[in-house]
């Protein structure tokens, strides 16, 4: 009776997937490059999904120049395809030159220990973004409210309340005329 | 008085001429005279005006990620109108169809129709996108009919269905039957191990990172990572020989986006399979178990 409890302790501690599964969302390939123009920045996402039926631990690198991540290098995943965002912080170099490509290749690896048999297995995804330095007008960001915008509204709002004054002053002087 | 007769006269030809004309004499008359036919069976085509149903609006999709190893559902509205009335619409015939040169089409022949406003009703459309569709932009086909079946069609808006690079992989651990000092080329007993494409990338390679074997008795002797090949054909002995913690390329093996559920074990189920061989171990190892346990897992990871 003693061993039998023991044999199911064990076999309880080495229970482990039968099937693994994971894959990374992206919204940039070869075709359809992000793009970006000479010292402009941007944070993008890569998803993550896990079909499993546990929680999974996903450990990230990435391999660029250019890139970086957000929030770490360890990203929990729940079960049953719920998409996870893994950010990454894209810089472009002021002196690039137009026309230049760059690749962020990011690597997801699931943390897993190595009991569970002779040899157990871990899966893997390397992903990549490409990146193609553009004009401005031809920028992902084009167009997007940034600084430049809000020095616009800036001086729309200095115009308009200098119109109102000279309204007001205008028919101020008419009442005293 | 010669003025009133003549008036009286007149009067009395016209009322006779129009009740022999009425009576159809005279039309009998002049057939007679021309031989020409006065009535006959003709069929009259009389079109009453139609008006074809248009699609003024079709609701943007924002760009979607696939689901890994499964469907997407993609729900959208598009309006209908016709100036005949909404009534006019032909409830039964509103579809919506996701189009890409080269892909299955996907569809929904039978989209809600919700209350009419004025001439114009809106339906509401849900569409399955499969884990293996192709990434890129997909045409969004909306049509309808009305009770005439006039028809309808806005094929003007895409939307872009995002690149899944997934892998389902089973089984998820390997053993090997016990060898001898001497065994060589020993395929494991779990061999093979079958990597699914459950996205929609292409010519994804496949490398393994491998690492030393510790006994679980002895911790000091070890199976070493590069003891191990892995190859894309039975057994892999003949394969690439792994490097302790290195990512090792699986020459050949090249995955390739499919219907995993057809289960061909190929490109076109999206499917490969590897096998992992022990080529010998070193002599002067003791006999017992050697695992992953200490050092860690294997990984096998799909690489674009």
């Amino acid at each position: 009776m003693g061993k039998n409890i023991i044999a199911v302790a064990l076999l309880s501690l080495f229970i482990i997937p039968l099937i693994l599964s994971a894959g990374v969302a992206n919204s940039y390939w070869d075709d359809n490059p992000l793009k970006l123009a000479p010292g402009e920045s941007t944070t993008i996402s890569l998803r993550l999904q896990n079909e499993e039926e546990e929680q999974i631990t996903m450990e990230t690198s990435i391999d660029s120049q250019i890139a970086s991540l957000v929030d770490g290098n360890e990203y929990d995943v729940p079960p049953n395809r719920v998409s996870v965002p893994v950010y990454i912080d894209v810089e472009i170099p002021e002196d690039a030159e137009i026309g230049t490509e760059y690749m962020i290749l990011v690597s997801f690896k699931q943390v897993s220990s190595g009991e569970g048999g002779m040899l157990r297995l871990s899966q893997g995804i390397t992903g990549k973004v490409p990146v193609e330095v553009v004009g401005e007008q031809e920028s992902e960001l084009y167009g997007e409210p940034g600084e430049g915008s809000n020095f616009v509204w800036v001086i729309i709002t200095i115009l308009l309340l200098i119109t109102l004054f000279s309204v007001s002053a205008i028919r101020k002087r008419k009442r005293k005329e | 008085m010669k003025r009133g007769r003549l008036l009286i006269i007149l009067s009395i030809i016209l009322v006779l001429s129009l009740s022999l004309t009425s009576a159809g004499l005279f039309s009998d008359f002049w057939g007679r005279i021309t031989g020409k036919a006065t009535e006959g069976a003709t069929a009259l085509n009389i079109t009453v005006g139609n008006s074809d149903p248009t699609i003024p609006f079709v609701q943007a999709i924002s760009a979607t990620d696939p689901s890994i190893g499964t469907t997407k559902s993609i729900t959208f509205n598009f309006t209908a109108q016709d100036t005949d009335g909404a009534s006019n619409l032909n409830d039964s015939t509103a579809a919506a169809y996701f189009q890409r040169a080269g892909e299955a089409t996907r569809s929904n022949t039978s989209c809600t129709a919700n209350t009419a406003v004025g001439n114009q009703k809106n339906y509401t459309c849900t569409i399955d996108m499969w884990y293996f569709d192709q990434n890129g932009a997909w045409t969004i086909n909306a049509t309808i009919k009305d009770i005439n079946s006039a028809y309808g069609e806005n094929s003007t808006t895409t939307f872009t269905y995002n690149l899944q690079t997934a892998m389902t992989m089973s089984p998820t651990t390997l053993g090997w039957p016990s060898i001898g000092l001497t065994d060589t080329d020993i395929g494991s007993t779990d061999d093979p191990i079958t990597i699914n494409n459950s996205g929609n990338d292409v010519n994804l390679n496949i490398n393994t990172i491998a690492l030393d074997l510790q006994g679980e008795t002895t911790t000091t002797q070890y199976i070493f990572a590069n003891n191990f090949t892995v190859g894309d054909t039975n057994q892999g002995c003949g394969g690439t020989a792994m490097v302790n913690d290195t990512s090792t390329n699986v020459t050949s093996a090249i995955l390739q986006r499919g219907n995993n559920s057809l289960n061909y074990n190929n490109a076109t189920s999206g499917q490969e399979q590897i096998f992992f061989c022990l080529k010998g171990v070193l002599p002067g190892i003791s006999a017992q178990s050697y695992s992953s346990a200490a050092l860690g897992a294997w990984t096998v990871e799909i690489v674009t």
